[in-house]
């Protein structure tokens, strides 16, 4: 005897049916940025050659900068609002990171790094949940600052705040596009109107001259990593997630199928 | 009928995925081979650089250093032999003997207060001292990708794509036995600015 069926079910089988197929592509496009990985070495700043590169060294900031909810002082940081749904799960409703170039000092040299485009895999950061009314200040003024998606109807339901930073002196590992420093010094100027530029602002900027190269997004290859784990655990959790999205993306299409199939081959759906 | 469909979906998904693999690998192995020859020209820029500071030092230097003739052709002659070099073995045992001609040359300029005292002769000598760690930063650079294209071709499942189309094992960049050596420097009795190099 067949039941009455959920009417979401149909709806669910034809998302997972166009969905299986692009994670199953995504899984690839892992796999190859895996690949990338190991098969780049690592390079000495003093060094580095243009194009593709691989470097890892400590964070030194080039302006003085605070992250957003923690007002704590940070050389790169990156955080995200997200609502809590129907069913318990949160949907991130807004995503942003910060722009300013920063410093990554090795024993040979530096570099500078432009942020703007990088994935970042910083593991460590703060997370707090609250109400939408009750909204800290911190938060409240972020938001009347950055609008989200949602608009004013993000404080009817409970929201979440996570920040991760980078501070200065902290190891991170950076897989971008180097690019010869003349051309891009010129961008500092704007930072003058910025209002930060005090003293110690100025003396960071003096760096500027002993930079060697700048690594940031290239235009042909966008692959651009900004990691506090180490090369081995990137490419080992890069992989894990490959696998799973190459046998997951697949499985899920058949699911999907598979309900349509039967569900055709018992009429269900007249 | 549905279920021809579901199958022939299943063994599409399998047959994508497999030959999707092995062009990753067939990619990552061709993608490793560019990064060789681009290492290796990588290197290529500095020599020229060190190359054109070459002339600039001994003109600086042979006013000074008159009586030295030996460490500039000791120089020269391994500026030739660089220019000449073809192969990766040949371009290393060029590359080596320069650095070490190089390296006499500052331990005998050492015995010259005049020189040592000469702006451009500093400057030059930072320079060359710059270049020199930069090449050999670029080396171990070198090495280790080909270090990681051997590995990979001999790895399952990439040395079947390897063998598959020919890929023979990239050529490390190996150090004299010479260079491994201590620069000994005896300085000639009665000499007072000159110095002679074991």
């Amino acid at each position: 005897m067949i039941g009455p069926i959920d009417p979401r079910l149909p709806l669910a089988a034809t998302v997972a049916l166009a969905a299986g197929p692009v994670v199953f592509y995504r899984g690839f496009r892992h796999m190859n940025t895996c690949r990338l990985i190991e098969n780049t070495p690592t390079a000495r700043i003093r060094s580095m050659p243009m194009g593709l590169v691989e470097i890892d060294g400590e964070v030194v900031p080039r302006s003085a900068m605070v992250a957003p909810f923690s007002g704590q002082p940070c050389a790169y940081w990156e955080v995200d609002v997200a609502v809590r749904g129907r069913r318990g799960g949160w949907s991130v409703v807004h995503r942003n990171q910060s722009g300013q170039p920063f410093y990554l000092k090795d024993d040979t040299g530096q570099a500078l790094v432009y942020p703007h485009g990088a994935t970042g895999r910083i593991p460590h950061g703060t997370e707090e949940t609250c109400l939408g009314l009750t909204l800290p200040d911190c938060y409240a003024h972020y938001l009347q600052e950055h609008p989200t998606a949602l608009g004013p109807a993000y404080r009817l339901s409970m929201m979440r705040f996570r920040e991760r930073k980078l501070e200065e002196g902290e190891r991170v590992y950076v897989l971008g596009t180097a690019v010869p420093r003349a051309a891009e010094v010129v961008i500092s100027e704007p930072l003058q109107a910025t209002g930060t530029d005090d003293w110690r602002a100025l003396r960071l900027h003096s760096l500027d001259t002993e930079v060697d190269a700048v690594v940031r997004r290239g235009s042909n290859q966008t692959t651009f990593i900004i990691s506090q784990t180490s090369e081995r655990d990137l490419v080992m959790a890069l992989r894990w997630k490959a696998l799973g999205m190459i046998c997951g993306g697949p499985a899920l299409a058949l699911a999907a199928l598979g309900y349509w199939l039967s569900a055709l081959s018992l009429g269900r759906l007249r | 009928m549905f279920a021809e469909i579901f199958w022939t979906v299943a063994i599409g998904f399998v047959i994508v995925g497999v030959v999707g693999y092995f062009l990753s690998i067939y990619n990552g192995l061709v993608a490793l081979k560019n990064n060789i020859a681009r290492s290796w020209a990588n290197i290529d820029v500095l020599l020229k650089q060190r190359h054109d500071e070459l002339p600039k030092l001994v003109k600086t230097c042979e006013g000074y250093m008159r009586h030295e003739r030996e460490v500039f052709d000791k120089l020269s002659e391994a500026r030739g032999a660089l220019a000449q070099a073809k192969t990766v073995a040949e371009r290393a045992g060029a590359e080596n003997q320069l650095s070490r001609a190089l390296g006499q040359f500052f331990a005998v300029a050492e015995n010259y207060p005049d020189l040592k005292a000469n702006q451009s002769f500093l400057q030059l000598q930072s320079r060359i001292t710059d270049i020199e760690n930069q090449i050999a930063d670029r080396r171990e650079f070198y090495n280790d990708t080909v270090t990681t294209f051997n590995t990979r071709i001999q790895q399952i499942p990439d040395s079947v794509v390897a063998d598959w189309l020919s890929f023979k094992p990239g050529q490390l960049f190996h150090v004299d036995e010479a260079d491994r050596k201590d620069v000994e420097i005896q300085f000639t009795q009665g000499q007072p600015a000159g110095g002679k190099v074991a």
